[in-house]
């Protein structure tokens, strides 16, 4: 059960008016609509939930659980942190992480928050990446949310920047974004119910999204950084 | 915050206050306006006027689809290529200027950590309506560049970047008998609906007026 204090901090984070800067991404799905591989709702929600299954869930939430955990002791975390840079392989999606995770510990650096800073300052002198699940870890629990939440919040946001992306991409209509979040609750809490592995398990298998991001780089056409 | 009633005064306050308590480095510049109405031009124009004042300067565009204007001004031997960086949009040019500009806010920093002896970003919007504004946290001062082919009509719209600009240009006043657009009436109106603040005419095809639009950059945000 959620508590009420943190329903608002959940609200906040959750909108696309935090300025995450998540609206520039798609992680892959342009390019596979480009492709015409993705050319329907049904090819969009399938692509949700093979990030959620095999890269969400395997990786980004073990990484975030991970660096909630721990989130007050840096040397614990960038190691983590740099694990997620070599796991990576594709350049736009890694490149993509790191702007979101430092376009979030930005924003709370501008609000003050010390764990903001200080990590902000390790990423500027070449001693860390700032990762997004990395700078989720960090900044959620900094500001007194509870794991679960957390969890929650971060896939919730994935599903919202992939359907944002796919909307702008003309794939699908806001009343499909509505009624492909309502199906997706129950893969989410599906996998939120599996055990968090320690963090060495981390692993991905989402190869149509890889690929298509690795094409995405050359792509002259680009509404989307990756 | 106390205002005057001078807008013009107000505006040059804003850029000063802003310059002092969001940016210690570079003057970030903003260009907005619609499609084609020559924000792209308008800043080749601008490069050697900075540079010929010894003023270190570097570009950041939001191009909508392409990278269309980042391999202009990079081609264009103006600027070295390194210092023009290309920030996608993801559809919204608008949005990542305003409601959430953090790409652009990194993009900014990065060139600022980069070329540590930076004084000017000029950040050309990805083209978007008359609806486009900047965020103050983004820039210090910004533009709105509209064009006579474009409709005379346009600065009585009263769109958001028209009214809110410290500074509106309108461009392409060569072809405004070519399409009908009465000048003085654009002057005219303009000037009504932005309470006096300023508004400069430009042809940025052979540089006519651009001195003047560089002039209020280096007044409310260059200061020397």
């Amino acid at each position: 059960m959620i508590e009420d204090d943190q329903i608002l901090i959940l609200l906040q984070h959750g909108d696309s008016f935090f300025p995450s800067g998540a609206i520039s991404f798609s992680w892959g799905l342009e390019m596979l609509k480009n492709d015409k591989v993705i050319t329907s709702i049904s090819g969009v929600e399938s692509f949700i939930e093979c990030q959620l299954l095999y890269r969400w869930g395997s990786f980004e939430r073990v990484v975030l659980a991970h660096c909630f955990d721990r989130a007050n002791d840096f040397e614990t975390v960038i190691p983590v942190d740099n694990l997620v840079e070599c796991m990576t392989f594709s350049s736009e999606l890694r490149e993509g992480s790191k702007r979101l995770g430092s376009a979030l510990l930005a924003t709370y650096s501008k609000l003050n928050n010390p764990v903001a800073q200080q990590y902000q300052t390790l990423i500027q002198k070449n001693h860390a990446y700032g990762h997004l699940p990395i700078a989720q870890g960090l900044i959620w629990n900094s500001i007194g949310l509870s794991k679960t939440p957390v969890l929650m919040l971060s896939a919730y946001n994935f599903c919202i920047s992939v359907l944002s992306a796919a909307l702008r991409l003309g794939l699908i209509s806001h009343i499909d974004c509505q009624q492909s979040l309502i199906k997706l609750r129950e893969l989410i809490s599906e996998i939120l119910t599996w055990p968090i592995p320690d963090v060495e398990e981390i692993h991905g298998f989402t190869p149509f999204s890889d690929i298509a991001s690795m094409r995405h780089e050359n792509s002259d056409t680009r509404l989307f950084a990756n | 915050m106390r205002t005057c009633q001078d807008p013009s005064i107000n505006s040059t306050l804003h850029a000063a206050m802003n310059r002092q308590t969001l940016s210690n480095g570079p003057a970030r510049v903003g260009i907005g306006g619609p499609v084609g109405s020559g924000k792209t031009a308008l800043i080749e124009q601008l490069i050697p006027i900075f540079s010929n004042r010894g003023n270190e300067i570097a570009v950041i565009t939001n191009d909508l689809v392409t990278r269309e204007d980042a391999k202009r001004l990079q081609q264009s031997g103006l600027l070295a290529s390194e210092r023009v960086v290309a920030v996608e949009a993801g559809a919204c040019p608008h949005t990542v200027i305003r409601e959430d500009p953090t790409l652009n806010m990194q993009a900014a920093e990065l060139l600022e950590r980069k070329f540590e002896n930076l004084e000017v970003v000029l950040i050309e919007s990805g083209g978007d309506n008359l609806a486009s504004t900047f965020s103050l946290d983004l820039v210090d001062y910004w533009m709105f560049v509209i064009d006579t082919s474009e409709g005379d009509d346009i600065p009585r719209k009263r769109g958001p970047g028209i009214v809110q600009s410290d500074l509106l240009v309108i461009n392409k006043v060569d072809l405004a008998p070519y399409v009908g657009a009465d000048i003085n009436l654009m002057v005219k109106e303009g000037q009504e609906v932005r309470d006096g603040k300023p508004l400069a005419l430009t042809n940025c095809k052979t540089g006519a007026g651009i001195q003047e639009v560089a002039d209020h950059i280096i007044n409310n945000v260059l200061f020397s």
